[in-house]
């Protein structure tokens, strides 16, 4: 199987610090000046590496909205609104107003940065910090505008699963802004001045901000990062230059009636709190076993490196399966799933501790692809069903589905077919 | 359940593509004779297999019932796969794609090896996540085995022991003609771009 190779990227900062072995080594041979210089032009190199998201403009590519491009920024802020308006025609024109709002804005963000065009910004002094804002539609507002026929069969809601400890007020939305940033104060203010600008047609209905490690804290700003349980979390996603990416992510839609998501991806959002205490009671053996994975490496039991297909019917000594019966990545996988795929990009959240004493902390599990009926919602259902051994450690509480529609250039805004004017 | 997934070369047709295409090479402008990627039968076609397998409507469907006026791109595999199968269709698409008008030459036929799990809405729903138009086929586990033999892609029957479940794929991908022979084959992890160059080639010396 090919490798994943991502030339964008850059040279990684494991292969930078080898490079700068040898030339260390080199450098004690023809001089200690020139020792020095060699090593000053490495450590550059590690630095610009280190400070390229904050210093990037971020924006849609070649269709994909910013979420979907990579390396992710360190910083989210997911906020779903409903609309105020009466079904039919009110919502109707509100959906129009809110797009042509957020589309005229969002392109303001990406180009110029808030600072240019609110007076008294608090970006002012900021680098761009690779902002990318995506905008999702949620079925519930076509579904109020009179569109019922337009939403496309791959919106049918996420079925109940027995493990869900779902808050209602924490589901849905007619509305999604997917806001990611290299800095919180970027992305912070970005989401208020978005939210700010159609006050009048929205209601906030649920808000979350997440966060990963940052580049310039990362020993390897392009390893697969760390949740809050200390586990790599992301591996085996594709990336957008590989050929399965298509197929896997992106939504076909020849139909007319359904062509305003042809190239988007529907986006399942899912808030998963952590029950860290209990987790980090256990003994490092017992966490890599509910995972499958090692925690030093994030290999497949059994395996040697990340990337390693897991091994599912190896067998210890005992005759014991190496990944356990019930361990995630088994029952996740897509020989348990009739091949069931996703690209999933988790952040952390951290909300402290709630007045009861909890700490509302875990994981913004997002989880991008084609249709989810073949994507997240058989996993899903693998996991409830086959008794995953994660779940007594994890709380699904709040869970959404939005469309995610292709950025089309010459469109003033998003979803144009559908919201026309 | 657990499953596993392995692919297996039949010995008798282990010959390698490069080695073939140091046989058959002809001329330097020859784009099929040179490429090491992939095994060119065109001077003695295999011939097509005899299986009846059945289309996804559940039609009696054999070999030789491949589209006459186009060559076909044939693969034996199963959705369940989690990288060679996915990866072998999706190179497939991305090539018709890259191929320009040569693409309008080609079907892309993919047959299951693990038929029990298979079932036609699903091969139906995973095949359309790469193309509507790429036809899925379907039948008895031990005839589907004797097709692949037929043209030496070596595969067995789904296993299940001691609560492994084992499912076995192929890893070429064959050119069939349209009465059903085997003009040549791409080598396992032929890369869309390397299909591609192909295509226009196989289809005007071959059709």
């Amino acid at each position: 199987m090919r490798r994943r190779t991502d030339h964008a990227n850059g040279p990684s900062r494991r292969n930078l610090l080898t490079a700068t072995g040898a030339a260390g080594l080199a450098g004690l041979a023809v001089g200690a000046g020139a020792g020095h210089a060699l090593a000053d032009r490495r450590l550059g190199e590690e630095i610009e590496h280190a400070l390229a998201p904050a210093r990037s403009r971020a924006g849609a590519r070649d269709g994909m909205p910013p979420a979907l491009r990579s390396p992710t920024p360190s910083q989210v802020q997911l906020v779903a609104v409903d609309l105020r308006a009466d079904a039919g025609e009110p919502t109707r024109e509100a959906a129009r107003r809110v797009l042509r709002t957020w589309g005229r804005e969002i392109r303001a963000l990406h180009e110029q940065g808030l600072h240019t065009r609110v007076e008294g910004a608090p970006t002012q002094g900021l680098l761009p910090a690779s902002l990318g804002i995506t905008l999702g539609l949620g079925a519930s507002l076509l579904d109020r505008a009179g569109a019922g026929d337009r939403i496309p069969p791959h919106m049918e809601e996420i079925p109940a699963f027995a493990t869900d400890r779902l808050e209602p007020a924490w589901c849905g939305g007619d509305l999604l802004l997917h806001v990611a940033a290299e800095d919180p104060v970027v992305a912070s203010s970005a989401v208020g001045h978005l939210v700010g600008a159609v006050a009048g047609d929205v209601r906030p209905r649920w808000s979350l901000p997440g966060f990963q490690r940052s580049a310039a804290a990362a020993d390897d700003p392009t390893a697969t990062p760390r949740n809050l349980m200390g586990q790599i979390d992301g591996t085996v996603n594709p990336r957008s230059s590989d050929p399965l990416f298509g197929p896997q992510v992106l939504a076909a839609h020849p139909e007319p009636s359904l062509a305003w998501m042809d190239g988007g991806s529907y986006l399942v959002v899912r808030r998963i709190r952590m029950l860290l205490d209990d987790w980090y009671s256990l003994d490092p053996g017992d966490r890599e076993a509910v995972i499958g994975r090692r925690l030093s490496t994030g290999a497949p039991l059994g395996g040697g490196a990340e990337d390693d297909l897991p091994d599912l019917a190896a067998a210890g000594e005992d005759g014991e399966p190496v990944i356990p019966r019930d361990a995630h990545i088994r029952l996740a996988s897509p020989e348990n799933t009739l091949g069931a795929r996703m690209l999933r990009r988790g952040y952390s959240y951290d909300l402290g501790w709630d007045a009861g004493g909890h700490r509302q902390a875990g994981l913004i599990f997002t989880a991008w692809q084609a249709d989810p009926r073949t994507g997240f919602t058989p996993v899903q259902r693998a996991l409830d069903e086959g008794g995953d051994a994660l779940h007594p450690y994890v709380r699904h509480e709040g869970s959404a589905l939005f469309a995610v529609p292709p950025v089309r250039d010459g469109d003033p805004w998003a979803a144009h077919d559908l919201f026309p004017g | 359940m657990p499953y596993r997934h392995r692919t297996t070369t039949l010995a008798g047709v282990a010959l390698s593509a490069a080695a073939l295409a140091l046989a058959t090479a002809c001329s330097a402008a020859d784009p099929v004779a040179e490429a090491d990627f992939y095994l060119d039968l065109s001077d003695d076609p295999m011939a097509a297999s005899a299986t009846e397998l059945a289309t996804l409507d559940g039609d009696p469907w054999g070999f030789t019932d491949v589209a006459d006026d186009r060559l076909t791109l044939l693969f034996f595999g199963y959705t369940s796969c989690p990288d060679v199968c996915p990866m072998t269709m999706a190179e497939v698409d991305l090539a018709l794609d890259g191929a320009g008008d040569a693409a309008g030459a080609y079907d892309v036929v993919m047959v299951s090896t693990d038929p029990a799990r298979d079932t036609a809405e699903q091969l139906r729903s995973w095949l359309d996540r790469f193309d509507p138009s790429f036809h899925g086929i379907r039948g008895d586990v031990d005839a589907t085995v004797e097709a692949a033999r037929d043209y030496g892609i070596a595969i067995d029957p789904p296993e299940e022991t001691e609560g492994q479940y084992l499912v076995t794929h192929g890893g070429r991908v064959v050119v069939l003609l349209p009465g059903g022979e085997a003009a040549g084959m791409f080598d396992e992890g032929a890369e869309a771009d390397q299909i591609a160059s192909l295509l226009p080639a196989l289809a005007d010396t071959l059709l």
